[in-house]
C-alpha cells in the first residue's frame, strides 16, 4: 500500500524479472515520444520554426508602412493590397481589429513574415490551413513562409482582443501571376 | 530475524544510500518536483527573453533607406 513506508531494505533489494521488464518498456516509450516529436517537427504539418525580435510598436509601424507604400498595388476596403517580390521581407500587422495589408503573393516562392501587434496580443491564424502563432506588441515574429496552393486565405485573430475580435479577419492571395488578380477582386492601381 | 534487517547487532544503522535517503522522503521529493520544474522553466524563460536581439539593420535599411 503506497501510504505506509516500504521495508527499509527496499533499495538494496534486486528488481524482479517482471518489474525490470515495465522499466525497459516505460523508457523505450518514452525515448520513442521524444524522437517522435523532433520528427513529428520535421515532417508533420506542425507550425514552421520561427525567430523573434525585439522592437517598439512605432517602428513596426514604421518598417510595415515603409513596406506597404513600396509595394502597394491597389486598395480593398481602404486596406493596401500589397505585392512583394520573392524572397522578400513580409511586414503584416495586427491591430484592434484589422490585419494589414491585404497581401498577394506568388505561388511556390519564399517569403519571410515579420508579424508584430500594434496595441494587444493578436493571434495569427490562417485558414483553412493549420498555422497558428501568437502575435505580440514589441515583438516581431518571423517566420519563412512559402505558399504551395493558389487560392484566398483569410486570417483570423484567435487571441480574443475585444469587441471587434470576430470582425478582424485579414486577406492573403496566392496566385502564379499578376493576371489572376481579377479572379479576387483586386484591380491593380499601381 | 524479528528485528529490521538494516539494524546490525550493536544497534546502528547502517549508512542510506544518498538516492535512497532522497527517494524515502516523500515530502522532499514533492517540494523538488515542484522547484526543479518552475526554476528550469522560469530560467529558460528569462534567457529567452534576455537573449532577444532586435530586427537586425539590414532589414530594416531596405525598406527604410532603399
Amino acid at each position: 500500500m503506497s501510504l505506509t513506508a516500504p521495508p527499509k531494505d527496499w533499495y538494496i533489494k534486486k528488481i524482479a524479472r517482471d518489474e525490470k521488464g515495465w522499466i525497459i518498456f516505460s523508457l523505450i516509450i518514452c525515448l520513442f515520444m521524444f524522437f517522435w516529436m523532433i520528427l513529428w517537427h520535421v515532417y508533420g504539418k506542425q507550425n514552421p520554426s520561427s525567430i523573434t525580435y525585439t522592437t517598439t510598436t512605432a517602428e513596426f509601424t514604421q518598417l510595415h508602412q515603409a513596406f506597404s507604400d513600396k509595394y502597394k498595388i491597389g486598395e480593398d476596403n481602404n486596406l493596401p493590397v500589397v505585392m512583394p517580390p520573392a524572397e522578400s521581407d513580409v511586414f503584416l500587422l495586427g491591430q484592434m481589429w484589422s490585419w494589414s495589408p491585404v497581401l498577394v503573393l506568388k505561388k511556390d516562392e519564399w517569403y519571410t513574415f515579420h508579424l508584430s501587434s500594434k496595441d494587444v496580443v493578436h493571434g495569427f491564424s490562417v485558414q483553412p490551413i493549420n498555422m497558428n502563432f501568437m502575435v505580440l506588441p514589441t515583438y516581431d515574429y518571423t517566420i519563412k513562409f512559402k505558399p504551395t496552393e493558389t487560392g484566398e486565405y483569410k486570417i483570423v485573430c484567435n487571441e480574443f482582443c475585444g469587441i471587434g475580435h470576430h470582425m478582424m479577419i485579414g486577406k492573403i492571395v496566392v496566385v502564379n501571376d499578376e493576371s489572376e488578380l481579377g479572379q479576387y477582386g483586386i484591380t491593380k492601381t499601381n | 530475524m524479528s528485528e529490521d534487517q538494516n539494524t546490525i547487532s550493536n544497534g546502528e544503522q547502517p549508512k542510506k544510500a544518498f538516492l535512497h535517503g532522497l527517494l524515502d522522503n516523500y515530502f522532499l521529493m514533492l517540494v523538488l518536483g515542484l522547484v526543479v520544474y518552475a526554476l528550469s522553466y522560469c530560467i529558460w524563460g528569462v534567457i529567452e527573453i534576455l537573449g532577444t536581439q532586435p530586427i537586425p539593420d539590414e532589414i530594416k535599411q531596405t525598406l527604410l533607406n532603399p
